[in-house]
Formats: structure tokens, sequence, C-alpha cells
């Protein structure tokens, strides 16, 4: 029953408040209402009034009057340190399954006023409190526990605020559109790593990539260490190339999805990220074999990326928004 | 909901809230009781600046059986109006030991509205509801501290904020005084107080008992006559009829229940006038001599005392009529003149009456005699002194021959005593005599200082005539202290000074005037029952509403004022949507060109990429740019003004 009823009020809200990039609040976002605290002082309202009304009291009944004025006014105050405020959602940065996406929600003054004691969270909750200054965003970071790789849709943020008096409560549920990228849980495979069925050695070529010993030119890749660049080439116009060093240890390692057989497809793409991960910390060039993709080798924080990026989306939709 | 109260500033805020609503109070409390409250409040701020542990929860519950025996020790119950509201003070204050949690200063603060509440049960002056005023402040503003993420950490503005509340509720609290229903009486009898002292006249005369009265100047009562004040001599304001007499106590004694013949009020001219009563305990109420009508809730008795029903335990204000001339019980029973000749056997003024008698027959008729006794007291070295010698057991022989000084009382007693020693009937009156005109509000003003003993004495074929022995006193014998008083603004002892007032210096003129805005603040705020929200509507022109009408006009006024404000709220908002069509019109034109703004960008921002990739068009931009800002981050004084300047600006950008 209340499960039917609470699935109707989702559908409503999702009517009546679509996902955004951006908003800012008005009349058909807000909600206002009285809340715990608003009974309380209503008890001593009625108390006051009752009580100046039987020693038929002047002064009582002005009191009486005047916290139902803080009342009446209250209830403006209230829906005012909500109204025309602006908030979007920020770029979150990847995280891998288990961790906590944390989405900035940035909070703007639209209006020119200030905006005091707002709390903000997921599923109802008041995780985060701010101010908002006209003049200077607010960010504040909303966790969401990443559970699976891919694109994570924040769910609806709950605005809410009870200033100035703590007796009403005006809020809002808010769905912005955007997604934080999770990428797979790092696991190590179970056989010894850098020779494992996934990390092959490209045979033939022995070479390693290090520092010790130059053997040749490569392009340089946006993103790459800027340690091997050529820069005396580079001051001669020829284009920006990185130093090729063999390292005695080192190989290129060829990352392949279907070099783990008989392994479930979560479980590949976690071994392959955490090669990805380690090949990238031990400053070897990798390359990253997917079905259907394949990404050359390569090196440096932008690699990466598109690597990881690519085990994240392996198998979904293409997608998101950019 | 904010939970900690460990938040800048908060909890000595909380605490110096709960002190000034609870001040008064605890100024009116038993000391050791205030002394406990203080010492909680301070112990709680100690615990804060980490000096002393917090208190335990068995002190605290010691604390409070404490508190709960002292009021019952204090007050002899724990009902009632004051042993109630000091019950609720202390358990308010002992609360803070144990103040942790927002629940916790929820409660204290809500309390807080509570016991400002209660302080008006005791006063409802000026300078108290004005200190109120200020006590709401203080609370207020500390309940918009619980709210604050950095709760006093900026006092200016949470000052200002809570403020801006109070000031804000004011036009409220004024519309609802004045047109809110007032429901008539009490909805249910409170148990009665008990031990409040009552200051103001007591309902027997002993020596003493007056000139005590003569050192307070507190109001008494407040008098508005239609048309012209009576003359000074004849302010005599009726209390009490003491008839009984024990060798030292002037009593009521028995009084037959009997009414005012209608014969004697009939025909009559008669003064209007209303009389406003300071709050007081009443069982009496005063009238000028001699009312020709009861007051309500009283009955008019064969000597004109209006004796009330119910003791009444409130400020009063009734309408009265007097009699102008009059003549008053000139048929006089036998059991009465008894009354009014019995004095006590052996009481020792053997004196007194020997005197009496032989002056008597020396005047050979009852006014002769009367004339007489006041040209003795007069030619005699009687003084008029605040501070009489302690009389002997003989009171009348001691006081008449050997001491002779006294005050009005005294005199009253004397003469009613040497009248009824000769055998002429004769009673005391006690009330006020006089009353000082404001000329700030044409009304007279009755200070308690003002109270008074006279006497009448039933003369055959006029009944009972008022003689008073003490304005037969010679002026130079009046004691220095009351004589700025009795000389110049009290016709009792110089007849000749009727009707002129004395010019009033410039402290006295202020203080008369303070008095009219005492005066109107009693009839307008204090007093403010249904009668006088009738008349204030009739003042403003509106018509006579019943409760009802007067409810749904109410309610009507606060739904508009939400309306008003909600419309304010969507005006600003429909501004706020045409700058942003503006700049989303602007959005689209430049992603035309292959300007696309990504989300995490802020407008300025993004118009500041663009007049780098378009030098020529970036004075343009950094303008509309600096108009967006300027619109939409501070509160512009012209905002339409600025919105068309954006417009305009916008669709002239060639890009």
């Amino acid at each position: 029953m209340r499960r039917f009823f609470r699935d109707r009020f989702d559908a409503w809200l999702d009517r009546r408040l679509p996902p955004v990039p951006g908003l800012v609040l008005n009349h058909r976002s807000i909600f206002i209402f009285p809340g715990r605290e608003g009974l309380v002082f209503a008890v001593v309202l009625i108390l006051t009034f009752v009580a100046a009304v039987n020693y038929q009291n002047s002064l009582g009944h002005v009191l009486a009057f005047f916290l139902l004025a803080l009342g009446h006014l209250a209830i403006h105050q209230t829906y005012r340190n909500l109204s025309g405020l602006s908030l979007r959602l920020g770029h979150a940065q990847p995280v891998f399954v288990g961790e906590a996406a944390e989405f900035p929600i940035i909070l703007e003054s639209d209006s020119g006023r200030d905006y005091r004691s707002l709390a903000l969270g997921f599923g109802g909750r008041e995780e985060a409190w701010t101010d908002v200054l006209p003049g200077s965003a607010s960010v504040l970071r909303l966790p969401l526990p990443a559970r699976r790789r891919g694109y994570l849709r924040p769910e609806r943020v709950y605005l809410a605020t009870y200033y100035p008096l703590g007796i009403l409560r005006a809020w809002s549920w808010l769905a912005f559109e955007g997604y934080c990228l999770v990428y797979p849980k790092p696991l190590p495979p179970p056989e010894t790593p850098g020779r494992g069925a996934g990390a092959e050695s490209t045979a033939g070529r022995q070479e390693q990539l290090g520092s010790e010993d130059y053997a040749g030119m490569d392009r340089h890749q946006p993103g790459e260490s800027l340690r091997r660049v050529d820069w005396k080439a580079f001051a001669r116009e020829r284009g920006m190339h990185n130093k090729r060093f063999i390292e005695p240890n080192g190989s290129l390692q060829e990352l392949d999805f279907e070099a783990f057989t008989g392994v479930d497809t979560e479980l590949r793409l976690s071994f392959l990220c955490y090669l990805v991960l380690k090949a990238e910390s031990e400053g070897m060039r990798y390359a990253l074999r997917l079905p259907g993709e394949a990404i050359p080798s390569g090196l440096g924080a932008g690699h990466r990326e598109r690597c990881l990026r690519a085990l994240a989306l392996f198998g979904k939709e293409a997608g998101g928004h950019a | 909901m904010l939970e900690s109260l460990t938040r800048p500033g908060l909890l000595p805020l909380l605490l110096f809230s709960q002190l000034i609503v609870s001040a008064p109070h605890l100024w009116r409390l038993p000391a050791w009781l205030s002394g406990l409250s203080l010492a909680a409040l301070l112990w709680r701020y100690l615990a804060e600046r980490r000096r002393l542990p917090m208190a335990g929860p068995w002190l605290g519950g010691l604390l409070a059986l404490l508190a709960l025996g002292g009021v019952f020790y204090e007050f002899r119950t724990i009902a009632g109006r004051e042993a109630g509201v000091a019950l609720l003070v202390l358990m308010s204050c002992l609360k803070v030991l144990e103040l942790r949690k927002r629940r916790d200063a929820v409660l204290l603060v809500n309390l807080g509205y509570f016991l400002i509440g209660t302080n008006f049960l005791f006063s409802q002056t000026m300078a108290m509801a004005t200190y109120m005023l200020a006590a709401l402040w203080v609370n207020t503003l500390s309940q918009i501290a619980l709210n604050r993420l950095d709760a006093c950490a900026q006092p200016r503005e949470l000052a200002r904020s809570a403020g801006r509340l109070v000031l804000l509720s004011l036009p409220y609290v004024l519309v609802l005084f004045v047109l809110f229903p007032r429901l008539p009486g009490p909805l249910w009898r409170m148990p009665d107080s008990g031990g409040r002292a009552v200051t103001g006249m007591s309902d027997t005369m002993t020596p003493g008992d007056v000139s005590a009265l003569s050192q307070n100047d507190n109001i008494a009562f407040r008098v508005r006559f239609e048309g012209e004040n009576p003359p000074r001599g004849e302010l005599y304001w009726r209390g009490l009829v003491l008839a009984a007499y024990d060798g030292l106590t002037w009593s009521a004694g028995y009084t037959p229940l009997r009414g005012v013949p209608k014969t004697e009020l009939d025909g009559g001219e008669t003064r209007h006038y209303r009389i406003a009563l300071e709050p007081g305990r009443y069982r009496w109420l005063y009238a000028l001599d001699v009312p020709a009508e009861a007051a309500p809730g009283t009955r008019l008795r064969g000597d004109y005392q209006l004796l009330l029903e119910r003791p009444l335990n409130d400020r009063l204000n009734y309408p009265m009529s007097s009699l102008k001339g009059y003549r008053i019980g000139l048929e006089l029973t036998d059991v009465a003149r008894l009354r009014f000749l019995a004095l006590p056997k052996g009481d020792g003024n053997s004196r007194a009456r020997i005197w009496a008698q032989a002056e008597f027959a020396a005047a050979g008729s009852p006014e002769g005699f009367v004339q007489r006794v006041l040209r003795h007291v007069h030619d005699s070295p009687f003084y008029y002194t605040l501070n009489p010698p302690i009389l002997g057991e003989a009171q009348i022989d001691d006081f008449w021959f050997n001491q002779r000084r006294g005050f009005c009382e005294h005199y009253a007693g004397s003469f009613v005593y040497l009248m009824r020693a000769a055998g002429v009937p004769a009673r005391v009156v006690v009330g006020y005599q006089g009353g000082e005109a404001n000329p700030y509000g044409n009304y007279l003003i009755v200070r308690q200082s003002d109270a008074h003993a006279w006497t009448e004495v039933w003369l055959e074929g006029q009944g009972w005539k008022r003689i008073d022995p003490t304005s037969a006193i010679a002026a130079s014998r009046v004691e220095s202290r009351l004589e700025r008083r009795f000389s110049g603004l009290d016709p009792l002892f110089d007849p000749a000074s009727f009707g002129e007032a004395a010019v009033p210096d410039a402290w006295a003129d202020l203080a008369l005037y303070w008095d009219s805005l005492n005066s109107r603040w009693n009839t307008w705020v204090v007093s403010f029952d249904a009668e006088r929200q009738a008349e204030a509507l009739s003042n403003l022109g509106l018509p006579n509403w019943s409760g009802a009408e007067l409810g749904y006009v109410l309610a009507v006024l606060l739904a508009l004022v939400l309306a008003v404000g909600g419309v304010l709220l969507l005006r600003e908002q429909r501004a706020l949507d045409t700058i942003a069509r503006t700049f989303l019109h602007l959005e689209r034109r430049l992603a035309r060109r292959g300007f696309v703004r990504e989300t995490h960008e802020p407008p300025a921002e993004f118009l500041a990429r663009v007049a780098r990739a378009r030098p020529a068009q970036a004075e343009a931009l950094v303008a509309i740019a600096r108009l967006y800002t300027t619109l939409r981050y501070r509160n512009s004084s012209k905002p339409l003004l600025l919105q068309r300047e954006l417009r305009r600006q916008v669709a002239r950008l060639s890009i």
C-alpha cells in the first residue's frame, strides 16, 4: 500500500520535476509544510491564547497575536529561503565500483538574496549543510555508493530548509541530468601479474619501455608525461616526439579480454582494470583489446582514462550526456 | 535539522535568552528560589566553558524536587497562578542543566514565549510591555540562531533578521488586536491565588492605616467626567462607611441589608463619569459622594456604599453617576440611631465624653456643637502630621487633650466619638479626597496618597451631612512635607483656592504627560474588551461587526497578506525567468557559431571564453556578462531597466 503511494508520488514527481542539468527553484518545485517543531510552536500559541482569554489579559492577547504573526511570516520567509535558488550538477569525478561517487551540486543565489541553512542529500537524508550568498557559488559533494560499473545516475536530490524559525520545512526533490562514470573494481588476476594470461609480453620485441637506454622516437600523445618529450627536436620545429627508452625489466603489455578464458565478464573487466592501473603505475606502455574495441598501446593519464572508460562502458549502451 | 548545540555562541545565547524571559519572574520570586534558578543558568554556562562538569541526571532530579518543595513551602500550593508560574520558571531554568540536544533547546525557546506571556499576568504596564518586546526579540533571535548553520557567528546579521521578523509582525499584531473578536469572560475559573499583597485601603480604620497610604504615590484610579470636572472641594470619593468602634479600630459593624430609598435618588441632578480602577483585589467600589446608582456587580446600600457581590481580582472600568446636591437618610430608625450612637463601654475616654457633653450644652444645638468642635480644632494647637506619636490606652483622650498631632483618621475618629458622646449620630467614611487634573487627558488622577477619612453627622431635617474635621486644622500647622501637597493642590485646608489650578513646573508637567500616556495605554490596550473594540471600530469608521464577522474579515486579511507575499515572489521569479530566457537565446545563437557552454561552466566564464576567441566582440560580450551578473547575483535597485538593457545588448550583438 505504502509502496503503491510512493510509486505514484515518484511518477507524479517525474512529471512535475523532470531531470534537468540545472534549475532555479520556484513555486512549481517548492513544497512547504509545518514540521514537528511547528506543532510545538502551535501548542504554545494555543496555550498562550487560551490563557489570555481566560484571564482576560490584553497583553496576553498581544503575545498570542505576535506568535500567530511569526507563524504566518515564517511561511513566507521559509519559502523565500528556497525560491530563486539556482542549482546545477557539476562534473563528477569517475570512481571505481565499491567507492562512493561524489556528485557536486553547485548552488548559487539567483535572486541576489542570502540563503541560509540549506540541507542537501540523496534519498531524503540531510547529508550536507550550506549557506549560499550572492556572488559566490557553494559546492556540496553528495556521496552515492557506486555498486555497478558504467554510468551512475544521481538519485533525486532532496533539498530542505527550516530557516528561520524551524517550525516549517520547505523542500524540493530535484532530478539532475548527469552521471558519474564508474570503473570496474580493480582485482588482481590469479596468475602472476605481468606474465599472466591477460598480459602477454609481445613476442619478438624484447624491448621494455624505460628510461635507461634510448631506443628511438614516438609521436607524443596528449596526456603523456612531458618528461620524455624530445624538447630539442620540438625546438627545431620537428614536432613533438617522445624519446623512447628501453628498460631492462620492462615490456610492452597487450591487455586482452579474450585471454581470460572461463572467467565471467565482470571479473575479466576487473582484472583488466587492475592491470591497466598496474601498468600505468609502473610506467609500462600498454594496449587494451576488448571485443569490438581495440585501444593501441600508450601511456599516461589520457590513455589510462580511455582504457578505463572502455572497461566501464563495455557492453553498456553508449550514451550519457556530455 | 541542525542538531548540534556546539555551534558558535549558540549555548550562551540560549542561556541569555532564558535569563531575559525569566528575569521579571525571578525578581518577584522568593530570593532563594531565584538564586537556585540563577545558579542553574550559571552552572550550565560554566560547563559550556569547561570550568565545571555537566550536572548529572540525579542532581537535576534532586534540584527539581527541591524546587517543587520550595514552591509548595512558599506558596502552600503548587496550583494557582503564582505558584504555577513560579514552578514553570524554576523548571525551565533547571532544564538548562540538561540542555544538550536540539530537542531541549526547542523546548526552552518555546517555553520562553510562554514565560513572556505569564509575565503579563502580573504586570501590564507600558514599561513591562516594552521590556517584553525586547525579550521577544531576544527569544526570536535564539530561535533563529538555532536554525542557522553559523549560529551566532555573525551577530549583527542575526540581530537584524530577528529584528526584521519582530518588526514585520507588529502590523499583524495591530490589526489582529483591533479586529480579533474578544471572547467574553473566563473559560473556566482558575484556583484563587491568595498570598498576593494588596495595596490600598483596608476595610477597617486604625490610627496609622490611612497615613501609611499617604506615603504611597501609586495611582488608585482615574476618573473621566462627562463635561466639567466638579469643584475640587466636592471631590470626596466615597468608599466604606464605618460605624462600629472598639476603642482602637473603626469597622463596618453590623450593617442591615437595606437599600437606598428610591425617593432619595429621584429627581436629583446627576454627574456622569467613568472610573478606571488600577488592578488590585476589590470588595467595594468607589464613587463620588454620593452615588446615584449601583455599579455593575454591586448593590447600592442604604449608607451609599457600593459593595461588590463577589470580590474582584482585576482592573475595573465602570461607568457611574452621582447626585450633585443631596439629602440622604432623612429618616433614622431607632435601631440605626442606636448603632450610630454606640460607644465602647469602659474605654477610658471619660474626659472626652465629659468635654463633649459640656460643649454640646454650651452650643445648644447639634449644628452649633459641630461648629464649636471645628472651631476648637482650628484654634487649638492641633497639628496635621504623617508621623503621629503613639497614643496611650485611652486613644481619644490622649489625642484630643495631650498629643494633638495626627492624620485624618485621628481627626475623623475623634470627631465621631465626640459627636456620639454628646448624642449626635455620626459615622466615619473612608475613601479618597481630591484628584489631580491632567490637562493632557482631561481626567483626574486619584492616588493612594489621596486616601482620606471624614465623617458624616446626622442632623434632624437635614439627614446625613458630610463634615471633614481635618480641614479645620489651621494651614500653618500642616507639616511641611504635606504642605506642598495640601496647600498647592488640595483644597482641604484653604477653601479659597478652589478652582485655582497651581502652575505646574516642568517636571510635574512631564509627570502629568506621562500619566496621560499611561491612562490611554490602560484604556486602549490593557482594558481593551468587546465594548472598547466596538468603540475603536466606530472611531475608525468601520461597521460594528459581530464576532463572527470579525473572524471572516480577519481570515480574508490574513489570506490577502499571504497572497500579496506570493505575488511579490512570483514577480521576482518572472523577472529571473526573463533574464534566463534572454541568456538562453544568446546561448543558442553562440552555439550556432560553435560556442557551446559546458554544464559546469558559469555563464560569465563562458562569455569570457567566447570573448577570447572573438576579440572583435569582446567588449560587447564583457558588457553583457557584467549586466547578467549584476542582474542575477546582486540586488539591483532598477531590475526592470537593467533587464531591458540586457535584452537590447544581446539583440545588438553581431557574432
